[in-house]
């Protein structure tokens, strides 16, 4: 019994310290309606000290696309009284889940001043306005 | 025996659950002045390609402007350089991020001249001891 106890203990302590070291806990959202990728995002890593959230993303493609990859994670902040996003950072990989090397990486507001604005998604319709609820919730 | 056993299930979902949204400051150190005493949080460092990104809490100890006791920010390093950009900035007129919000910036938002690598030396300047716990 007092072992069963232990073993017990020494199970949940290790998932509590996982849950603080830095590495993704993906918790899937949604994938797209034609079935080529999914989106999740880590729950844990949902922060916020003013107007806006900031959190992790993954988008996981089914199939190798042209360039080779099969996954990509972005840092993403939301706007969740006009359901936007801005993309802060892109890393693609070449393995799905984020695994292996990382391909490409670019912080978006450094390399692509352009590209870093605010894009509405609908949170019914799209599955990263889904994402947004999800983070927003 | 079974009502230990369920306090300490209770107890451990509990303490999972505390994880989600808040932080967990770390004291680092007092930079050279005595003004200000920097805090990070360890669960917030991720690293993904060549970057670590983490949260930071500055309390102001003397010096106070424009009622701004501590700020909390988002920031990343390059850890094989030890050069940190500053994401956002969010200035509070309590120490350790409480109170109401005072200033409430996102620093590429506000202008790209502020988005600049900035090294800390990882010996001599506490910012830097930070980015060295950081990048451990």
């Amino acid at each position: 019994m007092n072992k069963k106890i232990i073993i017990l203990i020494l199970f949940f302590l290790s998932f509590n310290f996982s849950s603080y070291s830095a590495t993704f806990n993906w918790t899937k959202v949604n994938q797209s309606n034609d079935e080529t990728f999914e989106l999740y995002y880590d729950k844990k890593t949902v922060l916020s000290t003013g107007r806006y959230f900031f959190y992790w993303q993954l988008l996981n493609y089914k199939k190798k696309q042209d360039n080779n990859i099969l996954s990509l994670i972005t840092h993403n902040m939301v706007n969740c009284e006009t359901s936007e996003i801005k993309v802060i950072s892109y890393t693609d990989f070449k393995d799905n889940m984020g695994k292996g090397s990382p391909d490409f990486e670019m912080i978006v507001p450094e390399v692509e001043t352009e590209s870093f604005q605010w894009t509405y998604y609908d949170t019914n319709t799209t599955i990263q306005g889904q994402v947004i609820k999800s983070v927003c919730d | 025996m079974n009502k230990i056993i369920c306090a300490f299930f209770i107890l451990t979902f509990s303490i999972v659950n505390t994880h989600s949204a808040s932080f967990n400051w770390i004291k680092i150190g007092t930079n050279g002045e005595n003004d200000t005493d920097w805090y990070y949080d360890p669960k917030t460092a991720i690293k993904v390609g060549n970057y670590r990104y983490y949260w930071t809490l500055a309390n102001f100890l003397s010096n106070i402007e424009d009622d701004v006791y501590s700020s909390i920010g988002h920031h990343m390093v390059n850890c094989s350089t030890y050069e940190s950009k500053f994401i956002t900035y969010s200035g509070y007129n309590s120490p350790m991020g409480r109170g109401d919000l005072v200033y409430d910036y996102i620093i590429p938002e506000e202008s790209l001249e502020y988005f600049y690598w900035i090294y800390a030396d990882p010996i001599e300047d506490i910012y830097g001891v930070l980015l060295k716990e950081v990048c451990k």
